[in-house]
């Protein structure tokens, strides 16, 4: 079941669908996620309607501890990508938890 | 940007396929992605990332205005780990001009 989906997956899925060929259904996968990616190098939000947003945080310079050796070192400051599910997908998400999970 | 955006970029670029087929296109990845996720599969799609739908335990939580007791029972959310190359790409810090004519160049079919 976890086979997991992969941009091969997506791209024999617009192959299909559009009935180019093969190679025009990768780039055209790879095309979403680039202007999803350089929207995102702009650090503008990503708001993607039924699926979910991807958002941009910047996080300030802080200073962490490795934990095996306790050393302490500063983290420097970054900026990260967070995803939000939208609350359609949450709820079909959670719609779909089954009996033995709960145990 | 909106997934409308989204589509209208990919229209421009994919010039010889019409705006209608480009947006049920878009529409159809994302309700895959989603229904993948539903069925608790992970998704990888290289130099982005990646997701996977994590079970959260049940928990008892507090209302904190009331400080009432609240069972709050098994949940599950979705965890996105950005890839490598996204996180160096959104910390160069490129200038906004230079990523605009990134995609002015992806428009052209670059």
């Amino acid at each position: 079941m976890n086979t997991g989906v992969t941009r091969q997956y997506l791209s024999d899925l617009v192959y299909k669908e559009l009935g180019i060929s093969k190679a025009q259904a990768s780039n055209f996968i790879d095309d979403i996620f680039e202007f999803i990616s350089l929207q995102l190098e702009k650090k503008s939000k990503v708001k993607i309607a039924n699926f979910g947003s991807f958002n941009i945080r910047e996080k300030k310079e802080r200073v962490g501890r490795n934990p095996k050796t306790k050393e302490e070192k500063i983290i420097s400051s970054r900026v990260v990508v967070t995803f939000k599910p939208s609350k359609i997908l949450k709820n079909k998400i959670n719609k779909n938890i089954n009996a033995n999970e709960v145990a | 940007m909106k997934r409308s955006t989204l589509i209208d970029d990919l229209a421009i670029k994919y010039k010889y396929l019409n705006h209608a087929d480009v947006e049920r296109t878009v529409e159809l990845v994302f309700k895959h992605l989603g229904n993948a996720l539903v069925q608790g599969q992970r998704i990888e799609i290289r130099n982005v990332g990646t997701w996977a739908v994590k079970t959260r335990q049940p928990r008892i939580a507090r209302n904190p205005k009331t400080g009432e007791k609240v069972q709050v029972g098994i949940k599950k959310s979705v965890a996105f780990r950005m890839a490598k190359y996204l996180k160096i790409r959104i910390n160069s810090n490129t200038p906004e001009e230079e990523v605009n004519q990134k995609i002015e160049k992806m428009y052209q079919g670059k």
